[in-house]
């Protein structure tokens, strides 16, 4: 999986991911209200990675049990951007685990 | 008028309990001056007890609503309500009141009100519209807090799908109808009334309440019933030499009240069925504490609960001691024919003027030509008008609407009352002299009227 995936556009992708995600659930206008709070309380577009769970537990403050449907969106979009099979991995939090491994060692 | 209500601000009893539940989202619907923003005022007063409310108007200044509504500043904290005006909401971006408000409901515990909604709504498309407003509704669920979206909008939105509850304010033409020309046009009123679309969780036991405006507050009229007990009754003075009180003070303004030598009709409604007779016997309690003698003609003696805290010498007991001074009452029932009826009315009527000085007669028409036919009535009439002058007192008719000498008895009268239903609720207008539509709420054992406005 680790030569597969571009590194140094993770975080791109996982941005961009999160993003059409949010916009396709929410509208561009929550969305961007989604994104800014998130960042205010520490999620960083850059560093998506890192920083995931900031936005996440922003969701969870937000839609409370709704935001689980959220987040496997998200998921679902993350690995189909990396090219990842779909069964591979249950979680979302699966996911950022394997890809800040990705991260820190290409 | 003003001090007649002390407890104005009455919600439909089926959305006080749908505010008091766990849902989360209420839409008022309804055309402009309808009265949605004070609706959502009296919501808010309501919500902000139990925690920080919070209210965005694109519409209204923090003065202007000052001004519209002077009781908020007396029962609302503004400091304690959190007041978001955004006034120049049409100039901001959708992005920026989301970012407001999502920030309102994250720290707001009760209630935030959204007026208009559509000055916001309108600016996205249908698609963006439908995932923002799924999306506050989720989080207002998600933070416990009432989200109330005002909307002038009456075509059906995605909103009222979304929305736990809906409610819709309009306008009403009442009593005639707009392409009728006289006689039915003298009885077309304008009212208010709110209809109850959902509110989930909540049984809907009656979907539409009449309510009116009344110094800037949302009353609602609930269904009249009838449980006056006036135990303790005073009499209201003769209004002057000419008019003598109804002992209903919005009645006595209306019409003046009732007027020497002169017939007061009231014309009751088809739907009002004995409801009536609680006001009734206020008229008949004010006479007789004022002094006066009472004999009313009637087919019949009202049931118990419609005549409570009057009494009926021989029929229901004899007046207490301290009750002394009160004037007689006596009532007269139809006898098996009119000139019986005649006789016997006319010297219980001459007894009683032996007795006091000045008596009053109600009269029922109805009974008359119901019984005996319209030409003994007009003969009862007539008789009735002889006596009105020569006592120099006047006399309280009362008609059903659609009896055959309405009209004839509706030109001798100087004074045309109509009491009448409106969603349950019993309602009074003046055709002569003309006024407008009034309300009938009972507060503190007494009737009062209330400007249906």
């Amino acid at each position: 999986m680790k030569k597969e995936v571009d590194v140094r556009n993770i975080n791109k992708t996982v941005h961009g991911a999160v993003r059409k995600t949010l916009e396709d659930i929410f509208g561009k206008v929550v969305a961007s209200f989604i994104l800014k709070e998130a960042y205010l309380s520490g999620y960083d577009p850059l560093d998506p990675v890192t920083t995931i769970d900031k936005l996440l537990k922003m969701l969870k403050s937000l839609f409370g049990r709704g935001s689980i449907v959220v987040e496997k969106t998200m998921a679902d979009e993350v690995k189909m951007r990396l090219g990842l099979k779909v069964n591979e991995f249950k979680e979302f939090s699966e996911i950022i685990r394997i890809l800040k491994e990705t991260k820190h060692n290409p | 008028m003003s001090n007649y209500i002390a407890s104005p601000g009455i919600l439909p009893p089926e959305l006080e309990k749908f505010l008091q539940g766990h849902s989360a989202t209420l839409l008022i619907k309804g055309a402009p001056g309808t009265g949605k923003t004070t609706l959502a005022l009296e919501i808010l007063k309501i919500m902000s007890e139990k925690g920080e409310s919070t209210y965005f108007s694109t519409r209204l200044s923090l003065e202007k609503i000052k001004n519209q509504f002077p009781w908020i500043k007396e029962d609302f904290s503004f400091e304690r309500l959190g007041f978001e005006f955004l006034t120049n909401a049409r100039l901001c971006t959708p992005e920026f009141f989301i970012t407001t408000l999502g920030r309102v409901i994250r720290k707001t515990k009760g209630c935030v009100v959204l007026d208009s909604w559509d000055a916001i709504a309108k600016e996205l498309d249908p698609k963006e519209r439908l995932k923002l407003e799924k999306a506050l509704v989720n989080v207002a669920d998600s933070y416990k807090v009432r989200l109330i979206f005002v909307s002038e909008e009456f075509t059906h939105q995605p909103i009222e799908y979304i929305a736990d509850g809906v409610v819709t304010l309009r306008h009403l033409w009442v009593f005639g109808r707009s392409t009728d020309k006289y006689p039915p046009l003298v009885r077309r009123r304008s009212a208010r009334e709110i209809e109850l679309e959902k509110l989930r969780g909540v049984p809907i036991h009656q979907r539409t309440y009449v309510f009116t405006l009344y110094d800037g507050r949302f009353t609602c009229l609930l269904p009249y019933r009838p449980q006056i007990a006036i135990r303790s009754f005073k009499a209201t003075p003769d209004l002057d030499d000419w008019h003598i009180s109804t002992g209903i003070p919005g009645l006595d303004k209306t019409t003046k009240g009732l007027p020497r030598k002169r017939f007061f009709l009231l014309e009751i409604g088809r739907r009002v069925g004995l409801r009536f007779y609680p006001l009734l016997f206020t008229l008949i309690q004010n006479t007789i504490h004022s002094g006066r003698g009472a004999i009313m003609l009637s087919s019949f003696l009202p049931p118990p609960e419609f005549r409570k805290g009057i009494e009926f010498p021989g029929i229901n007991k004899e007046p207490e001691k301290d009750e002394d001074y009160l004037g007689t009452f006596k009532m007269i029932f139809l006898g098996k024919t009119y000139e019986e009826t005649a006789v016997n009315y006319t010297r219980e009527y001459e007894r009683l003027r032996h007795q006091h000085k000045e008596v009053i007669e109600f009269i029922d028409l109805n009974a008359i030509e119901g019984k005996f036919g319209l030409k003994e009535t007009i003969s009862f009439l007539s008789d009735a008008a002889t006596r009105v002058f020569e006592a120099n007192m006047p006399a309280v008719l009362l008609a059903r609407e659609g009896m055959t000498s309405l009209d004839l008895t509706s030109r001798l009268v100087a004074v045309h009352v109509v009491i009448d239903d409106l969603d349950g609720a019993l309602v009074i207008y003046g055709i002569s002299p003309r006024s407008g539509l009034y309300g009938v709420i009972t507060e503190k054992n007494r009737h009062h009227l209330i400007e249906l406005m």
